[in-house]
């Protein structure tokens, strides 16, 4: 689930995501800094997870930032940062992904095979586990939406309504994209048998 | 469709968001983000760029309507950066990284050819092996040659210098119009002074370091014969007995080695890093699957059935709730069946059939260990 943004840091005493991203709209340095320091992990670690562990997400989490401080005066709810940043790393992220399967369609780039097992962690429960390995071992060969898609519900354990609001896609066509996904995923388990 | 789970998988999910990695994240942004305009700004350098693009369509059109053929992409191209890195990746699955103010023009591509001239800067090549075609890259009048290996050229800014470093296969390097020529193996530096070609023997060291972390050669004396400069890694002298050890190496940063050597082509490489793997961690989660790789590698690149057997044997023990361990018992029941070990692949077609009776392998399975 995505976590509901912070009003206030975790002392209570810091600055709201509010006052930083007004004072980083004047460029104030230091103000975008301080968001950067409460959302660089997030960011990271959503960035790893949608792209499937391949090498690019630091450079996909510094694009999103990028983007995100380049373009604070198109916030309209200054304290909506944190969900707004998130759908930023979303977008970004399909954005690469269909750059990078057009490239390799094009020849101008290698094809990355996804290591699914690099990316789960050793202590996971096995079931979790299988479950992360046919998820992983499928996007890849997916669209890159329904790459995007399938991956915020199976392993972001999002709701379709958050996924859509992230994706800035309709809600029917989230549901079109997870049902398509999910059919292969349900194919894939199948034809690898149950372990 | 399924409802996510109740707790999200997110969590047993590896990722690295070390403070090292956050605060090297945040230097690019901040770089960046000193250098971008501002809002107002912003439009007036899309309209320039616009403009500058629609041109260059213009001239660029132009040109093609005159020539009967039209040259690659990369024909003739100007390859520059300025604070940041660039990586590129040729047609050929090669790969270019062009350190900040680098300056490289293409000056040949042609299906047999490849030629690049570094004007400054730095340029790192992973060259793609390709039987009959030669790939060079001159800087200042000194020409590095390949075939089928990752090096770096740099060239001082005051040109006055050339660097060469030779990570892995061989180039040959030539200079003063070709008259001088020498060949540079894996983990050798070459470096020549230009003000003084010939009074200056270029120098060529080992760059390899030794197990303790040392370097395994100091610089060679300056010869008359630059090939009598090389230093030979295996004579340098050992390591000063309180120099410092480096940690070993790390299960992920192993499996990574491992997988780009893999990918690289360098098998032996590959197959290096993942015994290591498992000698040092055997019990990481990563251990099965570089036991699986292992397996695979010495089964189809490096004709070692034995050992082959012996990796995948501990790929299904290490990992039996693994994506790959059907891969694997089914790679066992081929293995035992080259080996001529009927027995064996018997018992390992019956295992892998009543583990995975409908997979994807259960049908070539089925037709092994036949014969007496």
């Amino acid at each position: 689930m995505v976590t509901e943004p912070r009003s206030t840091t975790r002392s209570g005493a810091g600055p709201t995501d509010a006052a930083l991203v007004i004072a980083a709209r004047a460029r104030e340095l230091w103000a975008q800094e301080a968001l950067y320091q409460r959302y660089a992990r997030m960011v990271l670690a959503l960035s790893q997870r949608i792209l499937a562990g391949r090498d690019d997400a630091d450079d996909l989490a510094q694009d999103a930032f990028i983007y995100a401080f380049t373009r604070l005066d198109t916030l309209q709810n200054p304290q909506a940062f944190h969900a707004w940043l998130r759908s930023i790393v979303v977008r970004t992220a399909s954005k690469r992904l269909r750059r990078q399967r057009l490239l390799t369609r094009l020849g101008l780039r290698r094809s990355e095979p996804i290591e699914p097992d690099t990316m789960i962690s050793p202590e996971a429960p096995v079931d979790i586990a299988v479950e992360l390995r046919h998820v992983y071992s499928l996007v890849e060969k997916l669209p890159p939406e329904e790459h995007v898609a399938l991956v915020l519900r199976r392993v972001e354990g999002m709701e379709l309504l958050e996924i859509a609001e992230e994706m800035k896609l309709s809600l029917a066509t989230v549901k079109r994209r997870l049902a398509s996904a999910e059919a292969r995923l349900g194919r894939a388990t199948t034809r690898r048998g149950q372990v | 469709m399924s409802k996510p789970a109740s707790s999200p998988l997110s969590k047993h999910v590896h990722v690295d968001v070390s403070s090292a990695r956050v605060a090297r994240v945040w230097s690019g942004v901040s770089e960046k983000l000193e250098r971008a305009p501002s809002g107002r700004r912003r439009w007036l350098y899309r309209g320039a760029l616009a403009t500058a693009l629609s041109a260059v369509a213009v001239v660029g059109a132009l040109k093609l309507t005159n020539r009967p053929q039209a040259l690659s992409a990369w024909g003739k191209a100007k390859l520059e950066t300025a604070g940041d890195a660039m990586a590129v990746g040729l047609d050929d699955g090669s790969r270019l990284e062009l350190a900040a103010r680098t300056l490289l023009h293409v000056v040949g591509n042609e299906p047999q050819s490849m030629a690049l001239d570094l004007d400054h800067g730095r340029v790192d090549c992973d060259i793609t092996p390709r039987p009959g075609r030669h790939f060079s890259v001159a800087a200042a009048g000194v020409v590095v040659r390949v075939k089928g290996t990752k090096f770096g050229v740099e060239l001082a800014p005051a040109r006055d210098r050339v660097n060469v470093d030779v990570e892995r296969g061989l180039v040959e390097v030539t200079w003063q119009d070709g008259a001088q020529h020498r060949d540079l193996a894996a983990g050798e530096h070459w470096s020549i002074d230009l003000r003084h070609p010939e009074a200056t023997a270029p120098r060529a060291e080992a760059t390899a370091k030794d197990t303790d972390g040392a370097k395994a050669a100091a610089p060679a004396e300056a010869s008359a014969e630059p090939s009598a400069a090389v230093d030979d890694p295996a004579k340098s002298p050992p390591a000063a007995p309180h120099a410092p050890r480096e940690a070993p190496p790390g299960a992920r940063e192993l499996l990574d080695l491992g997988n780009a050597a893999r990918r690289a082509g360098d098998a032996a490489g590959a197959a290096r890093a993942y015994e290591e793997l498992l000698t040092l961690h055997p019990t990481d989660g990563r251990a099965g699957l570089a036991a699986f790789e292992l397996g695979r590698l010495k089964m189809d690149r490096l004709g070692d059935v034995p050992g082959a057997i012996q990796a995948l044997q501990k790929a299904v023990m290490m990992a039996p709730g693994a994506g790959f361990r059907e891969d694997a018992m089914a790679r066992l029941v081929d293995a035992y069946a080259r080996a001529g070990a009927l027995e064996r692949c018997r018992s390992a077609r019956s295992a892998y059939l009543s583990s995975y009776p409908g997979g994807v392998h259960a049908s070539a399975v089925s037709r092994q260990c036949q014969g007496r």
